[in-house]
């Protein structure tokens, strides 16, 4: 799969923007100052495995939600468990004992993934077409293979895995937003980007 | 009654248990479900066209609008968790507001040649959240509980050491000192006192002796309760107890290979106190049984011999401190040692047929 090097940086340019929005709502929704990065991005076409992931066996927190029409695939923000048990503490302001994601933490951490998401779908939606269809989001938690291995079972193979790193009071955070689109959804934002950059795809 | 402008069948959105209220992209209301209309007080037909932000102030928060505005440019369902906002649709009164919680998603939806418009979904979660509050402070009390046991129990391991070097130091003093007193005892039987003054010295010997082996067996016993309890094999526990015991021609039959019992580390000498007293005290004693019975929750371990037998007389005191003919600790030492994890001694022989122990062990403290 070719991909102009001005769509790679079309992708990169506009999931940052919609995450350092995302970044600025949830300082203001929790009052504290969140920062968001992304220190990565990379562009797979094969299945989603190492070298960038490893640790197969922890636990982590999914977010996911379906979208369809112009651009049809699933976004996914996915956290290590303890970290997203981390994430809602800071952000809610509550310093807990317990090491288990209830589900006033989990009401939290969506709200939290569902910022992350919406920013970042509605900075792409600017520049397709059309309007997307979405489903509900889910939120779950398993075991890091299992979600992967999931994940890659859908019929969406091409993926954008964004690296994202929270900074949150002095600690800091790291997720992945995981973009799996199906082939053609892919064919259709490089072009896109690579109309609006009035370049030539080649 | 509420009003639907645009949704033909809106009663099925009247009988849904959560609130619903449909907006334009200019955020006026079009649709304003029964639910709403029970908790906020505020009548369906009232609300037609009506600002959202008006009707329900919490919407004019600009960063809420700003994420209303984000999902009707595309970006999606927006979820407003109870956490940060807990009353989004509020009841009229401030103080039927309290203890309740509400979940809101927003839903975008494009319906065929026209504008797009959001359903609000409002969900009553306060039972849940209240039920998780409830269940925090349990887990809490819990947490609590259990540092202040591990805190307890540290000090109680810090002063049982002591307690420990401490008689450990007293121990083998009056080792010394008896081992001094035993001497010059056997000293002066020696020099061939009159047969007074023997019989004196020898009642001092042999107090002597007792007093050693209430010493010794301050040394044995003095790790009882120290340790975690542990599974124990009983068959293992008796075939080795009765390798230990100086008599021979006795015969073990033991039918729990399979048992497990949890217990202190002691209950080796506890097994081998009852087995040291089939055979010293039942005379003839030739064979010892072990075999166990389950009654109701409890398994009933029995070791029985076929020896004298325990006097009726004496049946409920063989356990009191002090009773007894040799050092009057080891029966007593053996119930405290069972009591440790909750297993109590009964003896229900008939003398003349042998000693039958029954050890009680509670469910969970046995494995078959």
């Amino acid at each position: 799969m070719y991909i102009p090097l001005i769509g790679q940086d079309g992708i990169r340019e506009i999931i940052t923007i919609g995450i350092g929005k995302s970044a600025g709502i949830i300082s203001r929704l929790t009052n504290a100052h969140v920062y968001i990065t992304v220190p990565d991005l990379y562009i797979i076409k094969s299945e989603l495995n190492c070298p960038f992931y490893a640790n197969l066996l922890d636990n982590v927190s999914l977010i996911s939600m379906e979208f369809s029409g112009y651009l049809t695939g699933l976004i996914n923000l996915i956290i290590p468990y303890e970290s997203a048990l981390n994430l809602v503490d800071l952000i809610s302001g509550e310093e807990m004992d317990s090491v288990e994601m209830d589900v006033v933490r989990i009401d939290t951490l969506m709200e939290t993934g569902n910022i992350i998401i919406s920013c970042t779908m509605s900075a792409l939606c600017n520049i397709i077409p059309s309007h997307l269809k979405y489903h509900l989001p889910l939120y779950r938690n398993d075991k890091k293979n299992v979600i992967l291995i999931d994940l890659n079972q859908t019929e969406f193979k091409v993926t954008i895995l964004v690296r994202i790193r929270f900074e949150i009071q002095d600690r800091m955070i790291e997720g992945d937003v995981i973009f799996l689109l199906t082939p053609s959804s892919f064919e259709n934002l490089i072009s896109c980007i690579v109309g609006i950059a009035g370049g030539d795809k080649a | 009654m509420s009003y639907s402008h645009d949704i033909k069948n809106r009663q099925y959105l009247d009988i849904l248990p959560v609130g619903i209220c449909i907006i334009s992209s200019n955020l006026e209301i079009s649709m304003w479900n029964e639910k709403l209309e029970n908790w906020t007080g505020i009548n369906a037909e009232s609300v037609l066209n009506e600002s959202l932000s008006d009707v329900a102030p919490a919407f004019s928060d600009p960063l809420i609008m700003e994420r209303l505005k984000m999902a009707f440019a595309g970006g999606g369902p927006v979820i407003l968790s109870y956490r940060f906002h807990p009353h989004m649709f509020p009841f009229p009164l401030e103080h039927q507001n309290e203890g309740r919680y509400q979940r809101t998603t927003i839903i975008p939806f494009d319906l065929s040649d026209e504008e797009t418009n959001a359903m609000i979904v409002v969900e009553d979660v306060s039972l849940i959240t209240d039920q998780v509050q409830s269940y925090r402070r349990i887990q809490k009390l819990i947490v609590n509980e259990l540092e202040e046991r591990k805190r307890a129990e540290k000090s109680l391991a810090v002063a049982n050491n002591k307690l420990n070097t401490l008689s450990a130091i007293n121990r083998h003093d009056l080792q010394n000192l008896l081992m001094a007193l035993d001497g010059y005892l056997t000293f002066s039987l020696q020099k061939n006192p009159n047969d007074d003054v023997r019989h004196y010295l020898d009642k001092m010997k042999k107090v002597t002796d007792v007093m050693k082996k209430q010493v010794q067996f301050t040394r044995d016993y003095q790790d009882m309760g120290i340790q975690a309890p542990e599974w124990f094999n009983v068959y293992d526990l008796a075939y080795s107890s009765l390798g230990g015991i100086a008599y021979r021609g006795v015969d073990l039959v033991c039918d729990t290979k399979q048992l497990k019992i949890l217990a202190d580390p002691l209950i080796q000498k506890a097994i081998y106190n009852l087995m040291e007293n089939a055979v010293r005290h039942g005379v003839h004693t030739t064979r010892i049984t072990i075999s166990s019975d389950i009654r109701g929750d409890e398994l009933i371990l029995i070791i029985q011999d076929n020896g004298n037998g325990v006097p009726d007389n004496i049946k409920n005191r063989i356990f009191e401190r002090g009773f007894g003919s040799n050092t009057g600790l080891g029966l007593f030492l053996t119930k405290e040692i069972l009591a440790i994890t909750g297993i109590s001694i009964l003896e229900n022989g008939r003398e003349g047929e042998g000693a039958r122990f029954e050890l009680h062990i509670p469910a969970g403290f046995y494995t078959e």
